[in-house]
């Protein structure tokens, strides 16, 4: 059940194609239609290809769908211009890639201010920050580690600390276990959980049947072949 | 905007050794450059500056396709060539000293410790007992230096053609600012020199023509050669044609080595400009995704651009000038100014062309910087969603 009051996001039929008018063209998401309130946990499901990361693009502003419309805090973010874009990003997002997509030779420390860097923040104020989320996540004991050099369970608690550097009421993860063993993906599962306590709106897009009935799950969303199945 | 500066930093680190393979390239092609300029410009200024000093027009006696004597009565003939406001014979030549293995020049002047005291006043530190004594003679700090070397700090004793000696004593030293044209160089009595040289009294080494007007000089030259065709008549401008000849043809050897650096910076600038690694492009992929603007990753691509190239630029050029000037240009010096060790070392002075520099900047740190944000740009625009799958 949707929570009722402010919806933090909201996906009005929204059509992704890619390739348009090309032999090669794809439809990747159709007509989907969804709201997402905030402080709601809502698990995107459904097999690889079925369009979760790209609905999870759609809400970052990395792309602009093909129709329909995406509203985030009442801002038409599919109508952003590329830096209005960047700022709701940085400013509103904390995402969680796949594959993690930390900068391989650059320490744990400056991956994590690297969302930072473009706010006028002294080095005080930085650091600070980082240190704040590192000790959350536990990762402040390799601060100075390049991130090539981390393990699977420092990487991803690396990224999930540069998703909340700069505090951000939306956090989007795209198949956030997809490359962590089972302790680690529970591990996840609790940072998940701290996450909502902070009154995060979090949207987790996965097909690791680990996510799904969880308690402290919201709303679970299917998606198959770019369409959805149930809201 | 300090953050981002930070972080270009880091990342020209993070690709130390391409960016340090960039910044010798670069820093190599810009020193050459501006060296091989800086001794050119120091060594044309200063042969400009001597031509402006030479004669009208030099006539010299030609016997068997070779200079030879000539004699005297002739200056007096052409003295009454119509525009000509003097002539006058000279008494000059080279002397060999073994020992140090150099050449001499020897000018003879007429009365020149009385004549010329105030001019030479200006040009060299005199000592002024000296001057008013027979057989005295004014050196270039060169021809000073090898001679104290010797153990003749104070006089030289000059072998005749006879096998006599002939002692000669130092009564003054002309001052470093003329030392391009004055190292080497030894003046004297006219007498003096003849003695030394075995030259008969009516007879000199050449004779020099004053033309008031500069338009008559062709028509002078050419009434002098009809009435002694046995003389090659040289004006200013044959000499300043001759140098600039010279320069042509060694400036070409280096537009040779020009082209070879050009090359190899623009083999740099090509594998700029055709693209960004799947590294880096996937970097800039993540920081779009973590929210930078596309300003922001220029910025940062800007910064690394101009730290290499700005900082190869100015320690190239300032690496050009302590090797040129104060370094005296080893090897490149002696490329322009031929090998010879008969001739006493000069010193290259100081002279810097700033337009020159000017040009070399604009070709290299811009260019450069372009062909880094070009690509960078290119991958900036595209979604960073494509980039980061």
């Amino acid at each position: 059940m949707q929570k009722e009051g402010l919806n933090m996001v909201e996906v009005k039929g929204v059509s992704k194609v890619f390739n348009a008018g090309r032999p090669n063209e794809m439809t990747a998401l159709e007509d989907v239609s969804f709201a997402v309130g905030e402080g709601e946990l809502v698990i995107l499901k459904g097999p690889s290809g079925s369009g979760k990361s790209t609905l999870l693009s759609l809400i970052a502003a990395l792309q602009k769908p093909t129709r329909g419309e995406v509203v985030v805090a009442s801002e038409p973010v599919s109508r952003f211009s590329e830096d209005f874009a960047a700022l709701y990003r940085r400013r509103k997002i904390g995402f969680v890639f796949q594959k993690f997509n930390l900068i391989p030779s650059l320490s744990v420390y400056e991956n994590i201010i690297t969302p930072l860097l473009p706010e006028k923040l002294d080095e005080e104020a930085l650091k600070e920050r980082a240190q704040r989320v590192m000790e959350t996540f536990a990762i402040a004991h390799k601060a100075n580690e390049p991130a090539r050099n981390l393990s699977g369970g420092e990487q991803q608690r690396t990224a999930i600390a540069r998703a909340l550097v700069n505090d951000p009421p939306i956090i989007l993860a795209d198949e956030p276990t997809a490359n962590l063993d089972a302790d680690l993906s529970h591990a996840f599962l609790s940072y998940v959980g701290q996450m909502k306590e902070e009154g995060k709106t979090v949207i987790i897009a996965t097909h690791d049947p680990l996510f799904f009935d969880l308690a402290i799950t919201d709303r679970e969303i299917a998606l198959r072949n770019g369409k959805m199945e149930g809201a | 905007m300090k953050n981002l500066f930070a972080f270009a930093l880091g990342s020209l680190l993070r690709r130390g050794a391409k960016n340090l393979f960039i910044f010798v390239i670069f820093f190599l092609m810009v020193f050459v450059l501006a060296s091989v300029f800086m001794v050119t410009h120091a060594l044309k200024k200063e042969m400009f500056t001597t031509l402006s000093a030479l004669p009208q027009i030099t006539v010299q006696r030609i016997v068997a396709g070779r200079q030879t004597q000539i004699g005297v009565e002739r200056a007096e003939r052409i003295a009454r060539i119509l525009g000509v406001s003097q002539a006058l014979p000279r008494v000059w030549g080279f002397y060999y000293f073994p020992r140090a293995g150099v050449n001499y020049s020897i000018v003879g002047l007429e009365s020149f410790g009385q004549q010329y005291r105030a001019d030479l006043q200006k040009a060299a530190d005199l000592y002024v007992e000296k001057l008013a004594a027979e057989d005295v003679m004014i050196v270039g700090p060169g021809v000073k230096k090898s001679l104290a070397e010797h153990f003749y700090p104070e006089s030289f004793l000059f072998v005749k053609p006879d096998g006599s000696l002939k002692k000669v004593r130092i009564a003054g030293v002309f001052k470093p600012q003329t030392v391009l044209e004055s190292n080497d160089l030894i003046l004297m009595e006219n007498s003096l020199v003849r003695e030394i040289f075995g030259m008969d009294e009516s007879m000199a080494t050449d004779i020099v023509v004053r033309v008031p007007n500069k338009e008559e000089i062709p028509t002078v030259a050419r009434k002098i050669r009809e009435i002694y065709p046995d003389t090659r008549v040289i004006t200013r401008e044959d000499l300043r044609i001759s140098y600039q000849n010279v320069f042509d043809y060694k400036s070409g050897i280096f537009l040779a080595l020009f082209i070879v650096a050009v090359f190899t910076f623009f083999i740099i600038l090509y594998d700029k400009a055709s693209g960004l690694s799947s590294e880096e492009k996937r970097e800039i992929g993540i920081l779009k995704a973590l929210g930078w603007k596309i300003g922001d990753i220029m910025r940062v691509k800007f910064f690394e651009a101009a730290v290499i190239s700005l900082t190869a630029y100015l320690l190239a050029v300032t690496a050009a000038v302590a090797y040129v000037f104060m370094a005296q240009a080893p090897l490149l010096k002696h490329l322009f100014t031929g090998f010879s060790v008969l001739k006493p070392p000069f010193a290259l002075p100081f002279t810097v062309d700033v337009g020159t520099l000017a040009l070399i900047f604009f070709v290299t740190v811009p260019v450069y910087i372009a062909a880094t944000l070009i690509p960078s740009w290119k991958a900036a625009t595209l979604d960073a969603d494509e980039v980061i799958r």
